[in-house]
């Protein structure tokens, strides 16, 4: 399903950390983190999981207003975006592409190799 | 005996036809079903002239994912893939035969990113051949330029420690140095300079 873009989500601004990286025996876990306490539904796409919200939905955190998943990923950089209610949104913690292609920028993460 | 084996080829060569109309019309993409079976039919048909032309065909599904989510027409969606294929194609010809796909694939990007033409072969002519440690250097200097360093300086500085040898972890500590300093509040030019001379100081001279 196509995601709005361009719109206005009723958070207003949103806030995160940034991705966070933790090295493990043989794999990277990345834990993506927004902040967005009125919203019912988020989750983050990206080139790790074909870009479909329904693979990687966040959890709502125990304080209610953060939004959380870890995800391991290969070494690599990934453009990726969150999903907040069927609205794009970057990642206000993280670095921009732009995207020439269809108009709507990404936000980047790089994975280093453990 | 042989009757049985007879009825086993029989049944074999009764089936071939079949799997062979299977395999050809095998769709080894995972394009998104949601697309046209035409622009799917016609994402197929790149992404098989781009495999064989040695140009990895992951990035042409995820491109297509990518437009599907952000509700792009199946022709924009075309177009941003064929787009996607020319670059392959266009920095292919800059590499070696044997190039691996994660080195084209950060060439690519390093384009994508902004960095100009010339700049990417100047990196490219200062690597040693090793594609890994070629590869970090230009995903060093893409993400460079996604902080907002001005890509000649990231360029000019990739090329330094292509061409003074310096190790993949050298070059990834560059990338992420500056991004942290950034990230900080750092200006990303000022970042540049001082963790490149740390990184310079650190290494034995030419």
């Amino acid at each position: 399903t196509a995601q709005r873009r361009g719109a206005t989500h009723p958070e207003g601004r949103l806030a995160a950390s940034g991705p966070v990286h933790r090295d493990g025996p043989g794999a990277t876990t990345v834990r993506f983190t927004l902040v967005a306490p009125r919203a019912a539904r988020v989750a983050v796409v990206g080139d790790f999981n074909h870009w479909d919200p329904a693979r990687t939905p966040m959890r709502r955190a125990a304080d209610g207003s953060r939004w959380e998943i870890t995800v391991p990923l290969a070494p690599g950089r990934y453009d990726y975006s969150f999903v907040v209610d069927g609205v794009l949104a970057t990642d206000p913690s993280a670095p921009r592409a732009p995207d020439a292609d269809f108009g709507a920028p990404n936000s980047i993460v790089f994975v280093r190799g453990s | 005996m042989m009757r049985a084996a007879w009825r086993r080829l029989c049944a074999v060569a009764a089936l071939a036809p079949v799997a062979m109309a299977a395999r050809a019309q095998d769709v080894p993409y995972a394009f998104p079903a949601s697309l046209p079976a035409a622009t799917r039919a016609e994402l197929t048909r790149l992404a098989d002239s781009a495999r064989a032309a040695g140009i990895p065909t992951d990035p042409i599904v995820l491109k297509a994912a990518e437009g599907v989510l952000k509700g792009a027409e199946p022709a924009r969606i075309v177009r941003a893939a064929r787009s996607l294929v020319a670059e392959y194609g266009g920095v292919r010809g800059l590499l070696a035969r044997d190039a691996s796909p994660a080195l084209l694939t950060a060439a690519v990007n390093v384009l994508r990113a902004g960095m100009p033409r010339p700049a990417l072969v100047d990196m490219l002519a200062a690597g040693s051949g090793d594609d890994t440690t070629l590869a970090a250097g230009l995903v060093a200097a893409a993400d460079l330029v996604t902080n907002g360093v001005p890509a000649s300086r990231a360029a000019s500085a990739v090329t330094q420690l292509l061409r003074r040898r310096a190790p993949e972890a050298a070059l990834l500590e560059l990338r992420a140095g500056v991004a942290r300093d950034v990230a900080n509040g750092g200006a990303p030019d000022a970042a540049l300079g001082a963790r490149l001379s740390g990184i310079l100081g650190g290494m034995r001279p030419p």
